[in-house]
């Protein structure tokens, strides 16, 4: 259950980072950033997480130690526990959809704003950080939340690659005992409050973006 | 005199319309320059060229003794970088006619963004002298509103004592008055004409000719991307020479 929690959070966490950045790049008039980003969007969202899943957790087979040559090296297997997986799996996969989430945002902000931004003398960055992304949040926070709820259920698909999460333990405890309905319906049953826990958080981050915005909410 | 503009045959182009064509002109320190008209003329553009909302793509144009957007390195032109332009930006000033508030800011960090995350001042100076700003204006009781609780007119102060926290050498104003409501054109139109007074040097593109006879130095009538005709207001405003400017300022008059 906790694993679960853990997961969601950080993959999600990780995931908006990501996200951020890749539609910041997608944005920039850099064609190489543009490209890399339109490439990072293209091959995480084309694919299936639970591919995407198996693949990080067996990268030892092609690439038996990963690291810096000449300053250090370790073991693939040994980094790429189910924990180490499962977060590189599920974070890059969101983080392609976050992407997208965060440039319609931005998009959304009027152009008279960066604008603005720039009269008083602000560099394209700090004009996104400080003017254009708080008023995005707005826009981006709902269909996040969105995200976010999805990502607590798509926690379960690292069973695959047996971290333990909600559903993992689920299976081995009926795997002991035999009671399988009664164990998926708990196992629900923790998802469904988890979930409701984080729609509530969603509407207290809506409030605070919402200031200065009027009534629109 | 100090010349704080200088433009030589300025050329923009969007795609394959010629939006300002060959423009020279020159603005004094101090002097108030007014910018009358027809939309789609290219004095709001010219008034972007000048903080490098929009590039040039021929002739010169220098703010501040500075060349605009380029650096002379032997004799080659390079393009200068975007936190150079933005250094370069911080001797204008620019007031738009939507007013360009940020929302998300009460009225008071939305003039003390500029001071203290551009300039890194410090807070507490940036906080007093955005209080003194906001006295100017007429608006310290409002310091702690958000730009939807103002009127157009208020919301357009602030953003005029925004621009000024930056301590601009040159101010622009894009048709600061077009968007609001008739009733509240005079209070702004009374702050820019304190602001004139002050000494500082305006560009102001507007179609409010009582206000420009009255504050400006000097006229500039554009039409078509070019300069049909410059000189003092009486000049423009009353014996104007070019058949374009006449048949402009009788139907505005009208």
């Amino acid at each position: 259950m906790l694993n679960t929690i853990v997961m969601a959070v950080l993959a999600m966490a990780l995931g908006i980072v990501f996200g951020v950045i890749t539609a910041i790049m997608r944005m920039s008039a850099n064609p190489i950033l543009r490209y890399v980003a339109l490439t990072y969007t293209w091959l995480f969202r084309g694919t299936p997480l639970i591919l995407q899943l198996l693949l990080w957790f067996n990268l030892a087979l092609i690439f038996p130690t990963i690291g810096i040559p000449g300053l250090f090296e370790m073991d693939t297997v040994s980094l790429m526990t189910p924990f180490a997986a499962a977060l590189l799996g599920l974070s890059i996969n969101q983080g392609a959809y976050t992407a997208e989430v965060v440039r319609a945002g931005l998009l959304s902000v009027d152009t008279g704003q960066y604008e603005a931004a720039k009269s008083i003398g602000m560099p394209r960055l700090q004009a996104l950080r400080r003017i254009i992304l708080p008023q995005a949040m707005r826009i981006i926070i709902p269909p996040v939340g969105n995200e976010f709820i999805g990502m607590v259920k798509m926690t379960s698909l690292a069973s695959v690659i047996q971290y333990s999460e909600l559903l993992y333990n689920a299976q081995n405890i009926y795997y002991a005992n035999a009671r399988v309905m009664e164990l998926l319906i708990v196992a629900g049953i923790w998802y469904l409050a988890t979930v409701t826990v984080l729609s509530f958080g969603q509407s207290r981050l809506e409030r605070r973006f919402a200031r200065g915005a009027g009534k629109r909410s | 005199m100090r010349s704080i503009v200088k433009a030589v045959s300025l050329n923009k182009y969007y795609d394959q319309y010629h939006a300002l064509k060959d423009i020279n002109i020159e603005v004094e320190q101090g002097e108030v320059l007014c910018i009358i008209g027809p939309s789609g003329s290219g004095k709001s553009t010219l008034l972007r060229c000048v903080n490098q909302l929009e590039k040039i793509d021929k002739g010169g144009l220098w703010v501040d003794g500075e060349l605009v957007g380029y650096r002379i390195v032997g004799n080659k032109l390079h393009e200068l970088n975007e936190t150079q332009i933005a250094r370069q930006r911080l001797s204008t000033g620019m007031v738009f006619q939507r007013f360009n508030l940020f929302p998300h800011m009460t009225v008071l960090q939305n003039i003390i963004e500029g001071p203290c995350q551009v300039l890194k001042r410090s807070p507490k100076e940036a906080n007093e002298e955005a209080l003194e700003l906001l006295a100017r204006v007429g608006l310290a009781d409002k310091r702690n509103s958000y730009p939807i609780e103002l009127s157009g007119g208020q919301q357009q102060r602030v953003a005029i004592a925004r621009a000024l926290a930056m301590r601009p050498k040159l101010m622009l104003f894009d048709e600061p008055t077009s968007a609001l409501d008739p009733e509240l054109v005079g209070e702004v139109l009374s702050v820019m004409r304190d602001l004139a007074q002050t000494g500082m040097t305006m560009i102001v593109v507007t179609h409010e000719l009582g206000f420009a006879r009255e504050v400006s130095n000097r006229m500039v009538f554009m039409d078509d991307g070019q300069i049909m005709e410059a000189g003092s207001p009486e000049e423009i405003l009353i014996s104007p020479q070019n058949p374009r400017t006449q048949s402009f300022i009788s139907a505005v008059r009208t």
